[in-house]
Formats: C-alpha cells, structure tokens, sequence
C-alpha cells in the first residue's frame, strides 16, 4: 500500500511538473513566436531607428545587446530629438515621406499631435505580445513604462525621521529656499485632476508650495544636480533618475508620497517609417519579459510583480495611481498648465 | 578702381557682385519671409503654411499683453548693460595687447580667446554651481568671512547682474576679434599730431583715437546689442527657473511647449520686434559710416604703431588679464573638470575626491554617437568658416564700395537675419530643404547644417569685415587701379591682404562658433548629421547627469582649443610667407630699377 501511495504521488508530482514546465514554455514561446514572424522583413530592413533621449530608456547598452543577439542582422540606431522638437519635425518630414525616425518613447501629450494627423502606425498588441498592453489612440501609441515621478531628498542633510511623509509636509518651514520644484507642475497635478484633493485645497497647496521660496527648475537633470549637490535638500525627481543616482553612491532616497503618479510612457511607429517592421519587431522585444527586465535594470519599466518599482513601491507601502486614458493625461496637463500660470516663473515677469 | 565701375555682367563682376548677392538672398530671404509671414498665422495647433487663415491675434496678445513691454525693457537693459561691460573690457585688453608694451602680448591675446572655445551654456552651468546662493562654491567661501543673515549667498548667480555678468564675460572674446583689427590698423601719427599740439593723453584719446575708432566699437555695440535681444541659452540656464524672463526665453518657451505643438507663429510675433530694433540698428550704423573715409586709417603712407609704455603698471595690466581669465575660464573650466571627474555633484571633499574616475569620459568615447558626432564636427568647422568670411567679405567690400545700393540692400540683408531666432532660422531651412524636391538630398546631411551655420554667422562676419574694409583707403586700390591692375589684381595684391588679418580672426571665430552651435545643430538633427553640440544639449536637456554633460564639454573645448591653435599657426606661417613674397618683390623691383634692395 505505502509503495502504491508513493507511486501515485511520483506521478502525479510528475505530471504536476510536466504541466508547468508545458505551459511556461507555452508561454515563453507565446512572444517568442510572435516576433519571430516580424523577423525575416525585420532583417531585411537591417536597423530600426529610435528616438529617444536616453538609450537606457530601451534597456542601454545591455539591452540592446540582448535584443541584437536574439535577432541579429538588426541594428539599433538613436536619434536623440527632444520630446518638444519631435512631433512638428515628424509632420514636416511625413510631408515629403522623408522621415527619418521609425518609432519614438514620449508621453502620450506628446504622440496626441501625431495621432491627430494620422502619422502613426496602427498596430494589434497581439501582434507583437501575448502581454497584456495598455494602448492608446486606438492601438496608435503602447505603454512601456510607468513613469513615476514624485519627491526625492538628499539623505545627507535630511534624515529619515524627518523626511517629508505627506505632500502637506512640503509645506514645513524648514524646507524654504530648499525645495526643488518643477515650474510645470507635473509632480502634484494628479492631485486635482484625479480628483484626489478638492479645488480649494488644491490651489491653497499650489500657493502655499510657491510662498516656500522654492528653487525652480524645468529639467529633471537639473533637479537631480540640484539635489545630489545639497543645494536643495527635497525636491522633485523620477524614480528611475534617484535609483540612477543611488547606484553611483549619491546620498538621495526617492519618496512616494501618496499617491505618486504613474504617467503613461510609450512608444509608437510612424506609418511612414523606412523600417516599420524592424521597429514593430523592436517595440515588441521592449514589451516581452525580457525587454521587461532589460529596462528594469535602469528602473524604467512597469509597476508588475517582479520588477524593481513594484518591489520599492511595495515596501514603500505606496499608493499609485494610474493614468489609464488619454483623457486623464489631457486633464492632468491641463492642470499643469494652470499650476505654470500660477506660479508663474515660467510665463514672464510675474515672479 | 571700385566695384561699382565693372560690368555686372563680366565675368569679375558675376564673381564679385552677383554671385554674393544670390547667396545672400537665398540664405536669408526664406527664413525672413516664414518669419513674416508665421507671425500672421494662427500656429498654436499646427505648424506655420498649414492652412490656416492670416490672422493679426499673434500682434494682438503680444501688444495687449503688459509683459510684452516689461519684457522689452527688460530686454534691452539686459543687451545694453552686456553689451557695454563686454565692450569696455574688450577695448581695454586690446588697448593693453595692441597699443601698450605688455609682456607676453602674442600669448596674453590667445588667452583671452580662450574662453571663446567653452560654449555659453557650459558657462553657464559652471556659474550656476559656483555661485548659487545655497551652495556655491564661492558662496560657501565666502560664508567664512562674512555670514548673510538669511544664512544664502552672498551672491546669487540667479539674478538679472547674474546673468549680466556672464553673458558679458563670454561675450569679450568675440568682441575682442571683432575690434582687435582696428585697433592694431590704427596711425599712430594722429595721436602724435595731437600730442604735439598740446593735448594730454585722456584727450588725445577721447578726441581723436576714440572717434577714429568709432566704425569698429560701433559695429561690435550694434551687433551684440541686437545679439543679445536674441542670445538665449545664459538667460535659460540661470534666469528662466528664477522668473527673469527676456525675450529670448519667452520665444523659446513658446517653441518648447510641455505638450502639443511649438506656435512658430507666436514666436514669429515677437522676433518680428525684434527684427524693428534690428532695422533701427542698422540705420543708425549706416548713418554713422557714410562718411566712410574720414574713418579710413590704412593708407599708403607707411607707419609703425608705436606702444605706451607701461612701466610698472604693467604688472596691474597682468593682474587684471589674470582676473578676467579667472572669471571667463579658469573657473568654469575648473568646476566642470571637476563635476567631469564625479559619479554626481557634490561639494569638494575628501569623501568626493574618493570617487573622482574617468567612467564619465570613458561612457562619453564610448557612446555609439561619439565619433560621428566628432568627424562632422571636424568637417563643418572649416568649410562654415571659409564659406562665410568669404562671402562676407565680397558683401563687406561691395557694401563700402560699391555705387549701387544693390551692394548696402545686400549687407541689411545680412545684419537683419540675425533678428530671426535661431528656431525659427531652423524650422525655415527644414520647410525649404524637405519641401523643395531638388534640394531634399540636402536634408539631413551635414551640408544643410553648414548652410544654416553660414546663414546664422554672416551677419558677425559682414560687420566685422565691414569694419576692416572701412579702414582701409580707397587710394590704395585706386592707385593699382591706376596703375593697370585689372580687378582681380587689385583685390588680391592690395585688398586682401590688407584684410587678411580680420579675416582671419573672422574665419577663427566663425569656425569656433560652429563647433559650439547647439540650437541649430539640433532642430535639423538627424542620426547622420549628429555634432558634438547638439550631442552636449541632448544630454543636458533630459539625456544623462552633469558629469557626462561636463565630460563632453571639455573635450569639445579641447578639440576647439586645438583647431583655434592650429588655425593661428597656420596663418600666421601665411603671414610670414605673404611678408617674404613681398620682401622678395620689392628687392627684385629694386634690382631692375638699379637700386638697392631696401
């Protein structure tokens, strides 16, 4: 009987195993597959040209060396256009079908403009993944990364105990003339337009912040600088920027004041792109597991279980919220608008 | 013989008089008329030519706007107070190196071009570390002495004096080129004219040298003055973030909106003021210069400048070579070597000095980009140099020489471009090269990058040629004319040797300023025609840290450091070798007249 029972459990154990092993493969090869089939006109078209600022955005040098390997014959090319410059450059070349970038990461305010004239390729995420993709302007514009962009402070000159804790926090005293803000507002707009706060505490906040005398800034590399340097000891800054910074000894910790904003990032082909499908095949490595977890060595990936910002944010014990539609990216761009009027350092001679 | 007086439509004339004058329209004529007529399109939702129809609402929100006018004023304080400081330390170290007996005065000249090889905005950037009023370097210093009673500055380099005075200092190098020539052209026997009927030396400078030098001061006021209305990358860096706006930054933020598209048109409004205060500039230039040979110093007559001595003034002269380096070089080099060397910024210290590595210029050398970036760089230098000094020089000439107004339309031309913002230059020559079929192989290669860095410097290298050209006697050509020179022997065997120095400084300037051209570089960037600027403010702008920012930089100035070297060497051999030709020539003529060589 005990030799029976012991049988029974081999082979059920065995079976169990076998059924895993078959649909993780299942999986695996689902991806897998899929680019596969862009490969060969992939290959023939020989590069993909991508905008973008910061290689490390795709993954860097690492990434991309990963991405070459699994389908080699396939170079990867950048063009670093600002996100301002980007769209009028794209609809002026798409004029003469000169254009000279296939596929670009930005936000989604940006693409609108291209979305608007028809500029970008539609494309059926299914395609390119058996993720599960967030897609905008109808399946025009896919999501790659959460984007969080919050408060930071520098651990030299601010201790734990005494880090700023809720957004009301900013409003201490001690942090006049040393917080860095953002004159465009990005970092508290979800306040309002995801009708977190009510207006009339909203604008009170919005004052209150501008009566802290705060040093401004509209880059994030010069927030960071500012930070990592002591000029401020709190101020705005990305998650994935800190965790740049960390990892180079600096003495700054990122904050998720709840609830942080994950802003959408992603990425889109032009229709009239020269290699569109090295760029489809391109876009759906960035979106497999493996692109996943290239980009998240460089903290710029989504907030899934597994990746370092869902790790972070839990143990943060953070509060995100997410922007699921164009329509609440719009929202919170305008109320960025309105805190850049308010504040006005950035609209003339107000200040 | 003056231009004027050849057929148009020889073959010299073709040369001389039309061929730079098509050049000319073709470069500026375009970028002007998107400018006008941008600024009567509604672009805040499309691009300018999009179809929309002509609208006055860009004038009517920037004139019923009261910043509009605070922002002028602002705007012209700002030029004139940069103007003026960079002006007035300018005359004063060439007065020192050109006219004075200081030692050292061929290597104190290249130090005080040095500057010229760091882009503004990594001045910019250095300043704004050393004197930022929480944790300047120099603040931090200076906190030792002095205590401010809010525990901040005392000095804050995020203030309008701030921006002043960097702007200023980075200005002296260009300026210095710009009137170094007259002052070295300079007779010094009118001085001694008026020594001799009793005026001391104060006024003998401000009755006579002042005025003679006036051409020269006055072109290098008028075109920083207008420069400054449109420069915009030191009022970006230090001003924007701090609220002080001027018009610069106003037009670019119009081009760089946080989301949605750039309104060209807009901005098109408010150069088009821009471009009124340009047009008065150049009235009033022209006015000054008309009696252009009470102005002419070179002459047949042969003269030695002579040189005041210093004595023990001398050693203040160092001194204050030595502050102005300090300040324009010495500083912001130290600083960004430093944030170069540096995982991130931080303060000077032990624990810092732990972390210096060279992992910032080794990511920099190994970056994909680097080395295209590099060997355009390397190649447009030169060929943006040679093709503007030289057509500025044709305008320059034919401007002052010429008898038809076609040759002075031609150098308002030039003067007034520089009105167009360095945006809208940019989106200009991309409509022109994408939408005219023949011209698109142009289009993203380095050739529409060397176009739109010749259009961008033919206004500085025309008034700094048309200040040399001023300078120079019209007897001295008439004489070869007389003598049977035919044109072309005129203009190379007497005008352009004369003019070959400020050509030079020209030709220096213009190729420096290439290689630090940002704005441009990026608004018709593409992954072939990448150059080490737009590399730079790709990487500012949202790329990478300040360390790989200040790792670029300082090889940027360092390539430029070489070429300016390698440039004043070269022509300085052409020089001896011109002066050697001539010797030889004269004693041959010596020879056959049965003289002595002299």
């Amino acid at each position: 009987m005990r030799v029976r029972s012991s049988l029974q459990h081999f082979l059920v154990g065995t079976l169990a195993a076998a059924a895993v092993l078959f649909t993780t493969s299942a999986r695996a090869a689902g991806w897998e597959d899929l680019l596969q089939k862009l490969y060969p006109a992939a290959k023939q078209e020989g590069e993909v040209i991508f905008n973008t600022e910061r290689a490390e955005e795709v993954g860097g040098k690492e990434g991309i060396a990963q991405f070459q390997k699994r389908y080699p014959g396939i170079k990867v090319s950048f063009n670093g256009l600002a996100g301002a410059v980007l769209p009028s450059r794209v609809i002026l070349e798409a004029k003469t079908s000169h254009v000279t970038v296939d596929t670009f990461r930005s936000d989604p305010s940006r693409a609108t403009p291209l979305a608007e004239k028809d500029l970008l390729l539609k494309i059926d995420p299914a395609e390119l993944t058996d993720q599960p993709v967030t897609a905008f302007f109808d399946n025009r514009f896919l999501k790659l990364s959460d984007h969080i962009t919050n408060f930071a402070y520098n651990t030299a000159f601010v201790t734990a105990a005494a880090r700023p804790k809720t957004y009301e926090d900013l409003l201490d005293p001690r942090w006049q003339r040393r917080l860095i803000l953002d004159a465009r507002g990005g970092e508290i707009a979800h306040l309002l337009s995801a009708h977190i706060w009510d207006e009339t505490k909203f604008w009170d906040f919005v004052n209150k912040l501008k009566a802290q005398r705060p040093i401004w800034t509209t880059r994030n590399t010069e927030a960071m600088v500012k930070l990592s340097s002591g000029e401020g000891y709190v101020g705005t800054g990305s998650y994935a920027a800190i965790e740049e910074l960390k990892s180079q000894g600096a003495p700054v910790e990122f904050l998720f004041l709840s609830p942080s904003l994950a802003q959408v990032r992603g990425a889109a082909v032009l229709k009239q792109a020269a290699h569109p499908n090295a760029a489809k095949l391109f876009l759906g490595w960035l979106l497999s597991p493996e692109g996943l977890k290239a980009r998240d060595r460089y903290a710029v990936s989504t907030i899934t279980p597994g990746t370092t910002l869902y790790e972070r944010a839990k143990a943060a014990g953070a509060e995100i919220t997410y922007e699921k539609s164009i329509e609440e990216v719009i929202a919170r761009d305008d109320v960025g608008t309105r805190i850049t009027d308010t504040w006005g350092v950035l609209t003339g001679v107000k200040n | 013989m003056a231009p004027g007086g050849w057929s148009k439509f020889s073959l010299s004339g073709f040369v001389l008089i039309l061929l730079p004058a098509a050049v000319v329209a073709y470069l500026v004529l375009p970028p002007l008329l998107l400018l006008v007529v941008s600024s009567f399109d509604s672009t805040a939702d499309q691009l300018p030519l999009e179809g929309g129809a002509w609208t006055l609402a860009n004038y009517v929100l920037i004139l019923r706007s009261a910043e509009t006018y605070l922002l002028f004023w602002r705007s012209l304080a700002y030029a004139f107070a940069t103007v003026t400081i960079a002006l007035t330390v300018s005359a004063v170290l060439v007065w020192m190196i050109e006219r004075t007996d200081l030692p050292g005065r061929g290597v104190v000249f290249g130090l005080v071009m040095l500057p010229m090889a760091i882009p503004a905005m990594a001045k910019a950037i250095g300043w704004s570390l050393l004197a930022n009023p929480n944790v300047g370097l120099i603040n931090v210093l200076l906190r030792n002495v002095y205590e401010p009673p809010d525990g901040f500055g005392p000095l804050n380099i995020y203030s309008l004096a701030g921006i002043i005075f960097v702007s200023s200092l980075s200005h002296v190098p260009s300026v210095t080129l710009m009137i170094a020539g007259a002052f070295r052209s300079f007779d010094p026997s009118l001085e001694e004219a008026g020594n001799m009927a009793g005026a001391h030396w104060f006024q003998t400078q401000r009755l006579i040298s002042l005025p003679m030098l006036k051409p020269a001061l006055f072109a290098a006021f008028i075109y920083y003055f207008a420069y400054g209305l449109e420069d915009f990358q030191i009022p970006a860096i230090l001003g924007m973030n701090a609220g002080i706006h001027v018009f610069s930054t106003r037009i670019y933020l119009a081009t760089h909106p946080a989301s949605g598209l750039p309104d060209f048109g807009l901005a098109s409004g408010y150069s088009m003021l821009l471009l009124l205060v340009a047009m008065v500039l150049i009235v009033a230039y022209r006015r000054m210069v008309r009696k252009a040979g009470s102005f002419a110093v070179v002459s047949g007559k042969g003269y030695r400048p002579s040189r005041v001595r210093l004595g023990g003034w001398k050693y203040l002269a160092l001194g204050l070579v030595g502050l102005y380096l300090l300040l324009s070089a010495v500083l912001p080099i130290l600083t960004l070597l430093w944030v170069s060397l540096q995982p991130f910024v931080s303060a000077p210290s032990w624990q810092a000095l732990s972390r210096m590595s060279g992992a910032n210029y080794i990511g920099v050398l190994q970056k994909g980009q680097f080395q295209t970036a590099l060997l355009n760089t390397l190649m447009i230098a030169p060929l943006v140099a040679t093709a503007t000094m030289g057509l500025s020089t044709l305008v320059a000439w034919n401007s002052d020489r010429g008898r038809s107004r076609g040759g002075t339309f031609v150098d308002f031309l030039t003067f007034i471009s520089m009105a167009v913002p360095t945006v809208v230059l940019g989106l200009a020559i991309l409509f022109v090269y994408l939408g005219v079929p023949v011209l698109r192989p142009v289009y993203g290669t380095i050739w529409i990058l060397v176009i739109a860095f010749t259009t961008r410097y033919l206004t500085y290298a025309t008034r700094l040629m048309g200040a040399a050209v001023i300078q120079i006697n019209k007897e001295l050509e008439e004489a070869a004319d007389m003598s049977g020179a035919s044109p072309w022997q005129v203009l190379s065997r007497v005008t352009v040797p004369l003019l070959f120095p400020s050509f030079c400084n020209g030709w220096l300037w213009v190729a420096v300023s290439s290689v630090r051209e940002a704005t441009l570089a990026v608004m018709l960037q593409t992954p072939a025609n990448i150059v080490l600027a737009s590399l730079i403010w790709s990487q500012w702008q949202e790329g990478g840290g300040y360390g790989s920012v200040a790792a670029l930089t300082l090889l940027t100035v360092g390539l430029t450091s070489v070429l300016m070297l390698a440039a004043r060497i070269a022509f300085s051999l052409n020089a001896k070798l011109e002066t050697s030709r001539a010797t030889a020539r004269d004693d041959a003529t010596q020879a056959r007249l049965g003289r002595e060589p002299a």
